[in-house]
């Protein structure tokens, strides 16, 4: 350019650093989004990329940005913009990681995995238009950069309203660089703010370089500039909500109602559609089965592959569900208040108050409770968040539980819910001793005590969730869905696989029932299905599934478990709910858990000296002790690998909650040994 | 009550506060005052004064409490609020402001 400023079109990686001609080539302007926690920069980042956009980690951190696309709104210039979404920070000058990241992109270091390193083309720094001189003395610091910038004045629509004018073309002078306002909220101001992240400067202006001096720098400009400064008038409204909200007992009580609500649309809610989904499932697999020719090929995509695909679809509704809620009570402003009625629970256990929404949702299931940790601010307190939140008892335990209580308490209801809430409070037990073990050895660290901005109180963008709701559904099939489909495939070969000829005794029912087929009917029917279930039994007892479980046996033995049970522990290793149906083929050989019958059988079933029940009482009592503590879910690990950011956490929940498992059960069941019972 | 030595606030240049505040947790709820300093840790005192929380800031304390609840009071009608934790604010300093309805204080 003429004048000697340096315009972004001109500083695009692969080009030749003297000419200012745009490069014929594809490469696209990059622009970073920095600003202030609470300013809505996210919101602008999806008014820009609307659903053009994905999420990508900063390599050798679980650190996460959104990176997008903006088609330039200007018909003239039809080259696209990329916006990446930066974590929200106070000050580049502070310790902590989201900070660390926002230098290291701004210096061209790093970059979100899949992008070119290098410093980004402009930095559109968003601004809190009601709290302009704080946001300022970021922009001072990213000024310092010298970078082609941009600044977004957002939520100007709030300031107006109370009767507040920032004049916007004088801060822009002084300042050097475009002042857009704008608020996402409504789209005012984006299409202003498009066109001046295509044409951005580097700003002239060099603001002082120390904090004191910064400070006041900022708050010169922005009194220059609010040209109505109005008197403080006290918000009652807030303040009568923020001590509501924070109150010891009034605080607790609309928190325990807020998350009994979200709790119970995740738990009922979500069901319908996962029943749709394994409806649709179901009825996919029978046409492949009646379509293709029987063969391995056949099976494995008919009971492996689409069985696998509907086993990681199942969990979507309750995962989009999860964060939907979230992100709308989020968006209210409540969760920072509630986060400070919750610190005081859980900090004598070295957790920190953002840690109970995670755990709580665990409690439906365990993998978007892990990935809602991301809320979590500290590094250590949000690792042994997600190392301890297996141990909430999650939906999928629930067919156990309901299986070994009826056993346990045949008849008596009540006692049968006692052991159950005595379940839920073993697990929550386990959880927060173990993570108070965790943050006394490994995950030692001082506990920090919370400083959090309260934001305003408004009503929650329900466009802001949905986007939101899109990009944990999507990370989650990419990540964490191609692992679940693979386990799935693996357990259904090892459980299907190898195929054994029928026993003897099946063939001569099978002759028996050919025999009087024409004569009784009804008999022959009976008698083949009495075949068929020995058949199905037989071939679980001798499938690789059912081997394991033989050869792994005496190390279960001391927990009291035959042969039958650990292959289904076994098999459940990968899934917790596939015990009972596990159960049901090894046992009853029936493939339906829900047919009749199934569960007398399976409570009657005897082990291999014919006389002794496979659940004893002691026994049961020590299997429910097991399934509250184990970790039996590889798709949990799964997640936990990629969200604690590595395969060694995910190994230690293993190891850990394996050793409280067994450790307890073998306590029960052989104290009951002991004191007698069965 | 006059702090003792020990709860000097730090100044950025290592002086002492030639008027020394109360703890944040010492004033009444509704009163209003100029922060001065705080005996936290380095990190915590950086990332206070990048939230808004540095010297020379009008703050008023909105809830006194587990935890506490300031609303920083910017110039140009700026405003924000901001939750601390009890030993937090327990340890920042404020120089208060006349309370207009009370006994002189």
């Amino acid at each position: 350019m003429a004048d000697g400023t340096h315009s972004a079109t001109s500083q695009r990686p692969d080009r030749d650093p003297q000419s200012d001609r745009p490069s014929p080539s594809s490469a696209r302007a990059r622009i970073a989004l920095l600003g202030n926690p609470n300013t809505g920069k996210t919101t602008i980042f999806n008014r820009l990329s609307g659903l053009r956009h994905r999420t990508a980690n900063f390599p050798g951190t679980t650190q996460e940005a959104r990176v997008g696309v903006v088609a330039s709104s200007n018909g003239a210039d039809a080259s696209l913009i990329e916006v990446i979404d930066l974590p929200g920070i106070y000050s580049l000058e502070l310790d902590q990681t989201e900070a660390d990241i926002c230098r290291a992109v701004l210096a061209g270091v790093i970059a979100p995995r899949g992008e070119p390193v290098a410093a980004p083309d402009a930095v559109c720094v968003v601004l809190d238009a009601g709290n302009l001189s704080r946001g300022l003395t970021l922009l001072g610091e990213s000024l310092r950069r010298r970078l082609p910038t941009v600044v977004a004045l957002n939520m100007i629509d709030l300031v107006r309203r109370e009767g507040i004018v920032i004049d916007s073309d004088r801060l822009g002078a002084a300042l050097g660089c475009p002042v857009i306002p704008c608020s996402a909220r409504t789209g005012e101001g984006m299409d202003s703010l498009r066109s001046a992240l295509m044409h951005a400067e580097i700003p002239v202006i060099a603001p002082p370089a120390d904090e004191e001096g910064l400070a006041r720098w900022a708050e010169e400009h922005s009194a220059r500039v609010i040209s109505t400064p109005a008197i403080h008038t006290r918000d009652t409204l807030t303040d009568r909500l923020d001590r509501a909200f924070t109150h010891p007992v009034l605080g607790l009580l609309a928190f325990a109602t807020m998350m009994t609500a979200l709790f119970w649309s995740i738990f009922s809610l979500a069901v319908y559609p996962m029943d749709w989904i394994e409806w649709l499932f179901a009825l996919l697999g029978g046409g492949i089965e009646r379509g293709l020719p029987e063969g391995m090929v056949r099976d494995l995509l008919s009971e492996g592959v689409v069985a696998g695909i509907a086993g990681v679809l199942v969990f979507l509704p309750q995962i989009c569900l999860l964060f939907f809620l979230i992100s709308l009570l989020e968006d209210t402003g409540y969760l920072a208040r509630a986060a400070f009625v919750m610190d005081r629970a859980l900090r004598p256990f070295g957790l920190p108050g953002h840690a109970f929404v995670p755990l709580l949702s665990c409690h439906a299931c365990a993998i978007p409770g892990i990935m809602a940790t991301r809320a979590i601010p500290d590094r250590r307190e949000r690792l042994a968040t997600i190392l301890v939140a297996p141990f909430m008892t999650c939906s999928a335990r629930l067919p156990v539980y309901v299986l070994v209580t009826s056993l346990l308490f045949p008849g008596r209801p009540l006692a049968a819910s006692l052991a159950f809430v005595g379940a839920y409070a073993l697990g929550i037990a386990a959880g927060v001793l173990s993570a108070l073990i965790a943050r006394r050895t490994i995950l030692k660290g001082p506990a920090r005590p919370m400083i959090l901005e309260l934001p305003t109180y408004k009503w929650p963008s329900v466009r802001t969730a949905l986007l939101t709701t899109y990009d944990r559904a999507l990370v989650f099939l990419k990540k964490a869905g191609t692992n679940i489909l693979a386990i799935c495939v693996i357990l259904w070969w090892l459980g299907a696989y190898p195929r054994v000829s029928p026993p003897a005794e099946a063939a001569d029912l099978r002759a028996q029932a050919a025999l009087i087929a024409s004569a009784e009917p009804g008999r022959a029917a009976d008698l083949e299905s009495q075949a068929s279930r020995l058949e199905k039994s037989h071939a679980g007892a001798h499938s690789f599934m059912g081997r394991i479980g033989r050869a792994v046996q005496p190390v279960f033995a001391p927990l009291g478990y035959d042969w039958q049970l650990t292959v289904g522990v076994i098999a459940s290793f990968a899934a917790r709910e596939v015990f009972v149906s596990t159960m049901a083929v090894v046992v009853a050989g029936e493939e339906d858990a829900e047919s009749e019958g199934v569960m007398a059988r399976i409570a009657g079933a005897k082990r291999d000296d014919g006389t002794t029940p496979v659940f004893t009482r002691a026994t049961s009592w020590s299997l429910l002790v097991y399934y509250v503590l184990a970790m039996q879910c590889l798709p949990t690990l799964a997640v936990t690998a990629r969200e604690a950011g590595g395969v060694k956490w995910a190994l230690l929940q293993l190891g850990w909650m394996s050793l409280v498992a067994y450790g307890l059960a073998f306590v029960v069941y052989q104290g009951l040994r002991i004191a007698g019972v069965a | 009550m006059t702090p003792t030595d020990d709860q000097i606030p730090a100044l950025p240049n290592g002086s002492q506060a030639d008027s020394i505040g109360l703890p944040l947790t010492q004033l009444v709820p509704g009163q209003t005052g100029t922060v001065c300093g705080s005996t936290l840790n380095p990190g915590d005192r950086r990332l206070l004064r990048a939230m808004g929380l540095r010297e020379r800031v009008k703050i008023e304390l909105c809830r006194l409490g587990e935890p506490c609840i300031v609303r920083v009071m910017g110039g140009c009608n700026c405003s924000s609020r901001i939750g601390l934790a009890r030993p937090v604010a327990d340890r920042l300093f404020v120089q208060p402001d006349a309370i207009n309805d009370g006994p002189d204080g």
